[in-house]
C-alpha cells in the first residue's frame, strides 16, 4: 500500500500570494458536472428554441420543429460540437501528460504567462467571471430574440416587459407566502421598537462637575470622551479609540449619574438602552433589536463622527454560563476581584495564573448573595435567546462593506469593495454585578476599560456631603462635616443624599428650619440601626445585655486600633438586642493579621464576658458573634495564610488536593495533637486561644466593663466619644466618666452586679436598684433610669 | 465506472434523450409551415411544394414594388407543386399541378361595414349568384359550384369555404378551393386559394385537402 499522495488544494491562492505548488503533470480531473454543463446549457437553449417555434405555430409538431430548428438554429449545434471537442481535448489532457504539456506550455504557455504577469489570480478570476456573465447574457439574448422574433438587443429589452407581463401571476403565487410572512415581519418590526432613547448634545444638563467623590473614574471617562471627540489624536499615532467602558461597583455610587454626565458633556449623540430592552417575548426579537440598535448607532456614528451608547444594568444582558468549573471553596477574600486593590495587584503573577484567579474571583468574589442567583443567570437568563451573542457579534464582528453599489457594483466590475468606514462607537455599560456579565463581553476590543466605581473616598464623601448640605439650610461646621464623613465610611452618593434628607426631616419634625449636628447624628442612627423598637428590658436582662455590649466595647477599645467605636447601644432593634458599632477612622485598603485577631477578640468578648460575669452561664445572644469570629478565623487559617499553614484552602479544595495538616511532627508531639491538624480543628484551636486572651483582657478591665454597662443602662445609647470617656474616666460629650473613677461607686456597681447575677439565677426581681449616674448634659437620663429602676 | 456516479444519472439520461431527439430529427420536415405570426395565420404545405418568388407574385398581381407588405396592408405568399414554381400557375389559364395563394389583407376602416360572406366568396372570382349575374368578364366561363360551407371557428371569426370550377380564358376547367376568413372586427381578411386542373384536383385531392384543412386563424394568441 502506498501512502496517499497529498493533492495540493484546488482553487485560487489567497490574494497577493504566489501559486502554492508546481503545476501537475496532467490536467486535474474535472467533475462530471463541469464536463457537461455547457453542453447542457446549449441543449437547453436549443430546446427552448424548439419549444418557442412550437408555441408560435399551432400546426407545428415536435418532430418537425426539431427538424426545422436543426436547420435554423444550427449555430447552437455547432457551438455544442465545439464544446464537445473541447471536453474531449480536456479528457485527453487529463490522461496524457505529453499532450497536456504540449497544449499548456507550448501552445498556451506564453499567453498564460503574459496574463499572469499582467493580472493577479483574483483579477483573472473576476475577469473570467465577468466574461462568462456577458456570454450568458448574450446567449440568452440570442435565444430570446429567436423566440420573440426580434433582434437580440431588442429581446434583451423585451425581457423585462415579459417579466412584467408575468408579474401578476408571480404575485399571485407569492401572495400566499407573503401574506403570512408579512404578518410576522410586521409584528417583529413593531416588537423590535422601543427601549432605546437617543439624546443629542445639550439635551441633558448633568455635567461631570455634578459627579462628586469619583474623580479618578471621571478623569478616565473624560479621557475616553476626549478620544471620541478628537479621534485623530490617537489614530494618527496608530492607535484606536477605546471602544468600551464598563462601570461597576456597589449600587448608588453614581454609575448612572456618570453616564448622564457623559451625555451632558459630549458633543456626540448619546443612546441610552433600557435594561429591559432585550427582554423579548418571541425568539429572535432581541436579536432584531440588537441589530437595529447597531444599525442606528452606525448611522449616527457616521453622521456625527461618533456615538456613545450606554447600557444601564448591563447584567440584564445575561451570560452564557461559565467555562471553568468553580469548586465549592468559599470566596477568596471578600471583594478580591481582579479589579480591586486588595493586595498589591496580581502583577507579579503569570498571565495564566492571573486569569484563573480573576475567573474564580469573578465567580465567587463579590458576595454570597449573588452566587445563589448565578445558576439562574448562567445559561442565558436576562436577554438570552441569542441576544447576547448578537450583541457580541455587533460589538466586534465582521464589518460588512457598505452600500449596494459598493458591495455589488464594484464586485461586478472586478474591483474589491471599499473597506467599511470607521464607526466610532463608545459602548458604556454599568452594572453592580460584573460577574453576571459574559466573559466574552469584557474582553478588550469589546469592553476595553473596566472601572470600578467604588465607595467614595473620604475626600469624595466630604465633597458629596458639602454638595448636598449646600442645597439645604444647615449649621454644620467643616469639622463636623469631616467627622461625619469619617463615621460614614461606606456612604455613597445615594445614601448621603438620603442622610441629609433624613436630617432635614428630623429638623422639620422638631419645628426647626436648619439642620444641626444632633439632627445629623439622629438621622444617621435611624438610617443605620432602623427605628428602635421601644421595648423595655426587665432589669436583670437589661444588665445582661449591657454587660454583653460593654465587653465588646472594652475589648474593642483595648485591642482594636484600626477601628473606632462609633456607638454602643442596648436599645433593642428589629434584629439585635444591642450593639457596638465600629468604623474605620481612615480609608484603609489592606487588612492585617493583628487586625483580624483583634476583630475575633472583640467578637469573642461577649462569650468570654458572659461566662465570666455570670459564673459560667452564657446566653444565645452570642451566636452572631461566634459566627463572625468563626468566619474570620476560617479565612485566616484557610485563605489568608494567617494560621499555621500557608496554602489556600479554596484552591486546594478546587483542585482536590486536600488541605495540609500544619507543620510536620514536632519532637515529642503526642499523637492526639497531631490528629488535631485538620482545618476545622485548627480553627477551633485558634478561637480557643483567642477566647482565653479575651477572658484575661476582660478580667483585667472588670471595673471598666461594669462602669460601661452602667452607663449603657442609664443612657441606652452612647456615642464613641462617650464610651471612651467612661472607660478613661473623663468627661465626654454627654456622659461624665470621671464618676466611675470613684472606688466607692465602683463597689456599688459590683454590688449591683452581684444582685443582678443573683436575680438571674433565681429568675427573681432585683433586690437593689441601679445606682444613679452623672451626665454632663442634664439629669434627665438619671431621672428616667431611676424611675424605671 | 468512477466517472459515472448515481447522481449523474438524470443528466446522462437527459443527454441520451436529446441525442435520440436529434437522431429522430434526421431528415427534412415533411411540411413547410407557413405562418404570419403578427396576424396569427398558419397553414402547412407539403415540403415538396416550392415557394413562388415574391417579386414574381407581386408583379403578377400588379403591386407596387416600392411598397412592402406592411405599408400596402397586404401579406401574401404563393406555393407551387410544379417543379418550376411560377405565379402564372396561380393566375394563368391552366395549372396542371396544385398552386397555393395565401394572403392576409388589412381592411381599411371605411370599407369594413360592407364586407360580407359573399364578399369573401367573390374575392378572386365571382361565386355568389349576384356576382355571377353581374359578371362582365368573358374570360370566365363554365362555372360550377361544388361546395359552399360557412365556417365559424370561434372568437368572432367567420368564414366561408367554397369549391368551384371555372374555365379561364378558354383553358381547361380549373378547380378552385377557396377559404376566406374575416376576423371579429372585420379588420383583416384571410384567404387561402388552392387551384389546379380538375384532373389534378381529383388525383391529388388528399394533399389539397390536407393543406386546406390546416389553414388556421387565431384571433387570440
Amino acid at each position: 500500500m502506498t501512502a496517499p499522495v497529498a493533492h495540493p488544494p484546488e482553487g485560487l491562492s489567497a490574494p497577493d500570494e504566489p501559486p502554492h505548488a508546481p503545476p501537475p503533470p496532467t490536467r486535474p480531473s474535472m467533475p462530471f458536472w463541469n464536463r457537461i454543463r455547457l453542453l447542457l446549457l446549449f441543449a437547453v437553449a436549443w430546446l427552448i428554441l424548439v419549444w418557442a417555434a412550437m408555441a408560435d405555430n399551432p400546426l407545428l409538431p415536435f418532430v418537425d420543429s426539431v427538424r426545422i430548428q436543426l436547420h435554423d438554429s444550427q449555430w447552437l449545434i455547432w457551438l455544442a460540437g465545439l464544446e464537445l471537442l473541447r471536453q474531449v481535448h480536456y479528457l485527453i489532457e487529463e490522461r496524457s501528460p505529453r499532450y497536456h504539456r504540449f497544449w499548456s506550455q507550448t501552445v498556451f504557455g506564453g499567453v498564460d504567462r503574459a496574463a499572469r504577469r499582467r493580472m493577479s489570480d483574483w483579477t483573472r478570476f473576476r475577469l473570467a467571471r465577468m466574461i462568462k456573465v456577458v456570454l450568458l447574457v448574450a446567449l440568452f439574448a440570442v435565444v430570446a430574440a429567436k423566440a420573440l422574433d426580434t433582434s437580440p438587443v431588442l429581446a434583451l429589452f423585451q425581457a423585462p416587459a415579459l417579466f412584467y407581463r408575468a408579474l401578476p401571476l408571480i404575485l399571485q403565487i407569492s401572495f400566499g407566502f407573503f401574506f403570512i410572512a408579512f404578518q410576522f415581519i410586521g409584528l417583529f418590526w413593531l416588537l423590535s421598537r422601543g427601549g432605546v432613547d437617543t439624546y443629542y448634545p445639550d439635551d441633558i444638563k448633568t455635567r461631570f462637575a455634578d459627579v462628586w467623590g469619583q474623580d479618578h473614574v471621571v478623569e478616565r471617562i473624560r479621557e475616553n470622551i476626549m478620544y471620541l471627540e478628537k479621534p485623530d489624536e490617537i489614530e494618527a499615532k496608530g492607535g484606536y479609540v477605546p471602544g468600551g467602558i464598563l462601570l461597576w461597583g456597589p449600587p448608588g455610587t453614581g454609575k448612572t449619574l456618570m453616564a448622564e454626565a457623559v451625555a451632558g458633556e459630549t458633543g456626540k449623540p448619546y443612546v441610552f438602552v433600557d435594561p429591559g430592552a432585550f427582554i423579548n417575548m418571541f425568539f429572535g426579537v432581541g436579536i432584531l433589536k440588537v441589530k437595529s440598535l447597531f444599525r442606528k448607532l452606525r448611522k449616527l456614528a457616521l453622521r456625527y463622527g461618533g456615538v456613545i451608547v450606554f447600557f444601564d444594568e448591563a447584567d440584564s444582558l445575561g451570560n452564557r454560563g461559565s467555562l471553568a468549573q468553580v469548586g465549592p471553596g468559599g470566596p477568596t477574600g471578600r471583594g478580591m476581584t481582579p479589579f480591586n486593590t486588595s493586595c498589591h495587584g496580581a502583577a507579579y503573577l503569570a498571565e495564566d495564573t492571573r486569569w484563573m484567579l480573576a475567573r474564580s474571583a469573578m465567580q465567587d468574589g463579590y458576595g454570597d448573595a449573588f452566587i445563589a442567583g448565578a445558576g439562574m443567570n448562567g445559561g442565558g437568563g436576562g436577554g438570552g435567546m441569542g441576544t447576547l451573542q448578537a450583541l457580541l457579534t455587533e460589538l466586534s464582528g465582521l464589518k460588512k462593506p457598505r452600500g449596494l453599489v459598493n458591495r455589488w457594483g464594484r464586485r461586478a466590475l472586478g474591483m474589491r469593495p471599499k473597506p467599511p468606514p470607521k464607526y466610532r462607537i463608545l459602548v458604556m455599560m454599568a452594572t453592580n454585578m460584573p460577574e453576571a456579565l459574559d466573559e466574552a463581553l469584557l474582553r478588550p476590543g469589546r469592553i476595553d476599560r473596566i472601572y470600578k466605581v467604588g465607595y467614595p473616598s473620604k475626600a469624595g464623601r466630604i465633597r458629596t456631603y458639602e454638595g448636598y448640605f449646600d442645597k439645604v439650610p444647615h449649621e454644620i461646621t467643616p469639622e463636623q462635616l469631616d467627622k461625619l464623613a469619617t463615621i460614614t465610611p461606606y456612604a455613597t452618593g445615594a445614601t448621603i443624599k438620603d442622610l441629609v434628607n433624613e436630617a432635614l426631616i428630623t429638623a422639620i419634625r422638631d419645628g426647626r428650619d436648619t439642620i444641626t449636628w444632633p439632627d445629623v447624628v439622629k438621622a444617621k442612627q435611624l438610617k443605620e440601626l432602623g427605628p428602635p423598637e421601644d421595648v423595655e428590658y426587665i432589669e436583670r436582662e437589661r444588665h445582661a445585655v449591657a454587660v454583653h455590649e460593654a465587653c465588646h466595647a472594652i475589648v474593642a477599645y483595648r485591642t482594636r486600633q484600626h477601628m473606632e467605636i462609633d456607638l454602643a447601644t442596648i436599645e433593642k432593634g428589629s434584629d439585635y438586642l444591642g450593639m457596638v458599632a465600629s468604623i474605620p477612622p481612615e480609608d484603609q485598603f489592606t487588612r492585617w493579621r493583628s487586625e483580624f485577631e483583634s476583630d475575633i477578640l472583640v467578637s469573642l468578648a461577649s462569650l468570654a464576658g458572659e461566662r465570666m460575669f455570670f459564673d459560667g452561664d452564657s446566653s444565645s445572644g452570642v451566636s452572631g458573634d461566634l459566627e463572625s469570629a468563626t468566619q474570620v478565623a476560617s479565612f485566616m487559617e484557610g485563605f489568608w495564610g494567617m494560621g499555621s499553614t500557608v496554602s489556600s484552602y479554596s484552591t486546594a479544595q478546587r483542585l482536590q488536593v486536600g488541605s495540609p495538616g500544619g507543620a510536620g511532627r514536632r519532637e515529642g508531639e503526642k499523637p492526639e495533637a497531631m490528629l488535631r491538624r485538620a482545618l476545622a480543628d485548627r480553627i477551633e484551636d485558634k478561637l480557643g486561644d483567642l477566647l482565653v486572651r479575651a477572658e484575661s483582657l476582660l478580667a483585667e478591665n472588670r471595673a471598666q466593663v461594669l462602669a460601661l454597662a452602667h452607663a449603657l443602662e442609664i443612657h441606652r445609647t452612647l456615642t464613641g466619644d462617650d464610651v471612651e470617656a467612661v472607660i478613661e474616666g473623663r468627661e465626654g460629650e454627654t456622659v461624665d466618666g470621671s464618676a466611675y473613677r470613684d472606688a466607692e461607686f465602683a463597689a456599688r456597681l459590683e454590688d449591683y452586679h452581684a444582685a443582678a447575677v443573683g436575680a438571674h439565677r433565681g429568675h427573681s426581681r432585683m433586690p437593689i436598684s441601679l445606682p444613679p449616674g452623672r451626665s454632663t448634659v442634664d439629669g434627665s437620663a438619671e431621672g428616667t433610669a431611676a424611675a424605671t429602676a | 465506472m468512477r466517472w459515472l456516479r448515481f447522481r449523474e444519472g438524470p443528466a446522462v439520461a437527459g443527454l441520451v434523450l436529446l441525442a435520440a431527439a436529434l437522431l429522430a430529427g434526421c431528415g427534412a420536415p415533411r411540411y413547410t409551415y407557413v405562418k404570419n405570426s403578427a396576424d396569427h395565420m398558419y397553414v402547412k404545405i407539403p415540403a415538396s411544394w416550392h415557394s413562388i418568388d415574391q417579386k414574381d407574385l407581386d408583379n403578377a398581381i400588379g403591386l407596387d414594388p416600392a411598397e412592402d407588405a406592411s405599408s400596402r396592408g397586404l401579406w401574401l405568399q404563393g406555393y407551387d407543386a410544379a417543379d418550376t414554381p411560377s405565379a402564372l400557375h396561380l393566375f394563368g389559364s391552366s395549372a396542371p399541378e396544385p398552386a397555393v395563394l395565401v394572403s392576409v389583407q388589412q381592411v381599411p376602416q371605411a370599407s369594413r361595414g360592407g364586407l360580407s360572406l359573399d364578399g369573401l366568396r367573390d374575392f378572386f372570382f365571382p361565386v355568389s349568384p349576384t356576382a355571377r349575374q353581374n359578371n362582365q368578364n368573358p374570360q370566365l366561363t363554365g362555372f360550377g359550384l361544388l361546395a359552399d360551407d360557412v365556417l365559424t371557428p370561434g372568437d368572432g371569426v367567420r368564414g366561408v369555404h367554397t369549391v368551384f370550377r371555372y374555365r379561364l380564358g378558354g383553358g381547361p376547367p380549373q378547380m378552385m378551393d377557396q377559404t376566406g376568413y374575416l376576423n371579429d372586427d372585420a379588420s383583416k381578411v384571410y384567404l387561402l386559394l388552392v387551384r389546379c386542373s380538375t384532373t389534378c384536383y381529383k388525383d391529388r385531392h388528399g394533399e389539397i385537402e390536407n393543406v386546406v384543412s390546416s389553414f388556421t386563424i387565431r384571433e387570440k394568441p
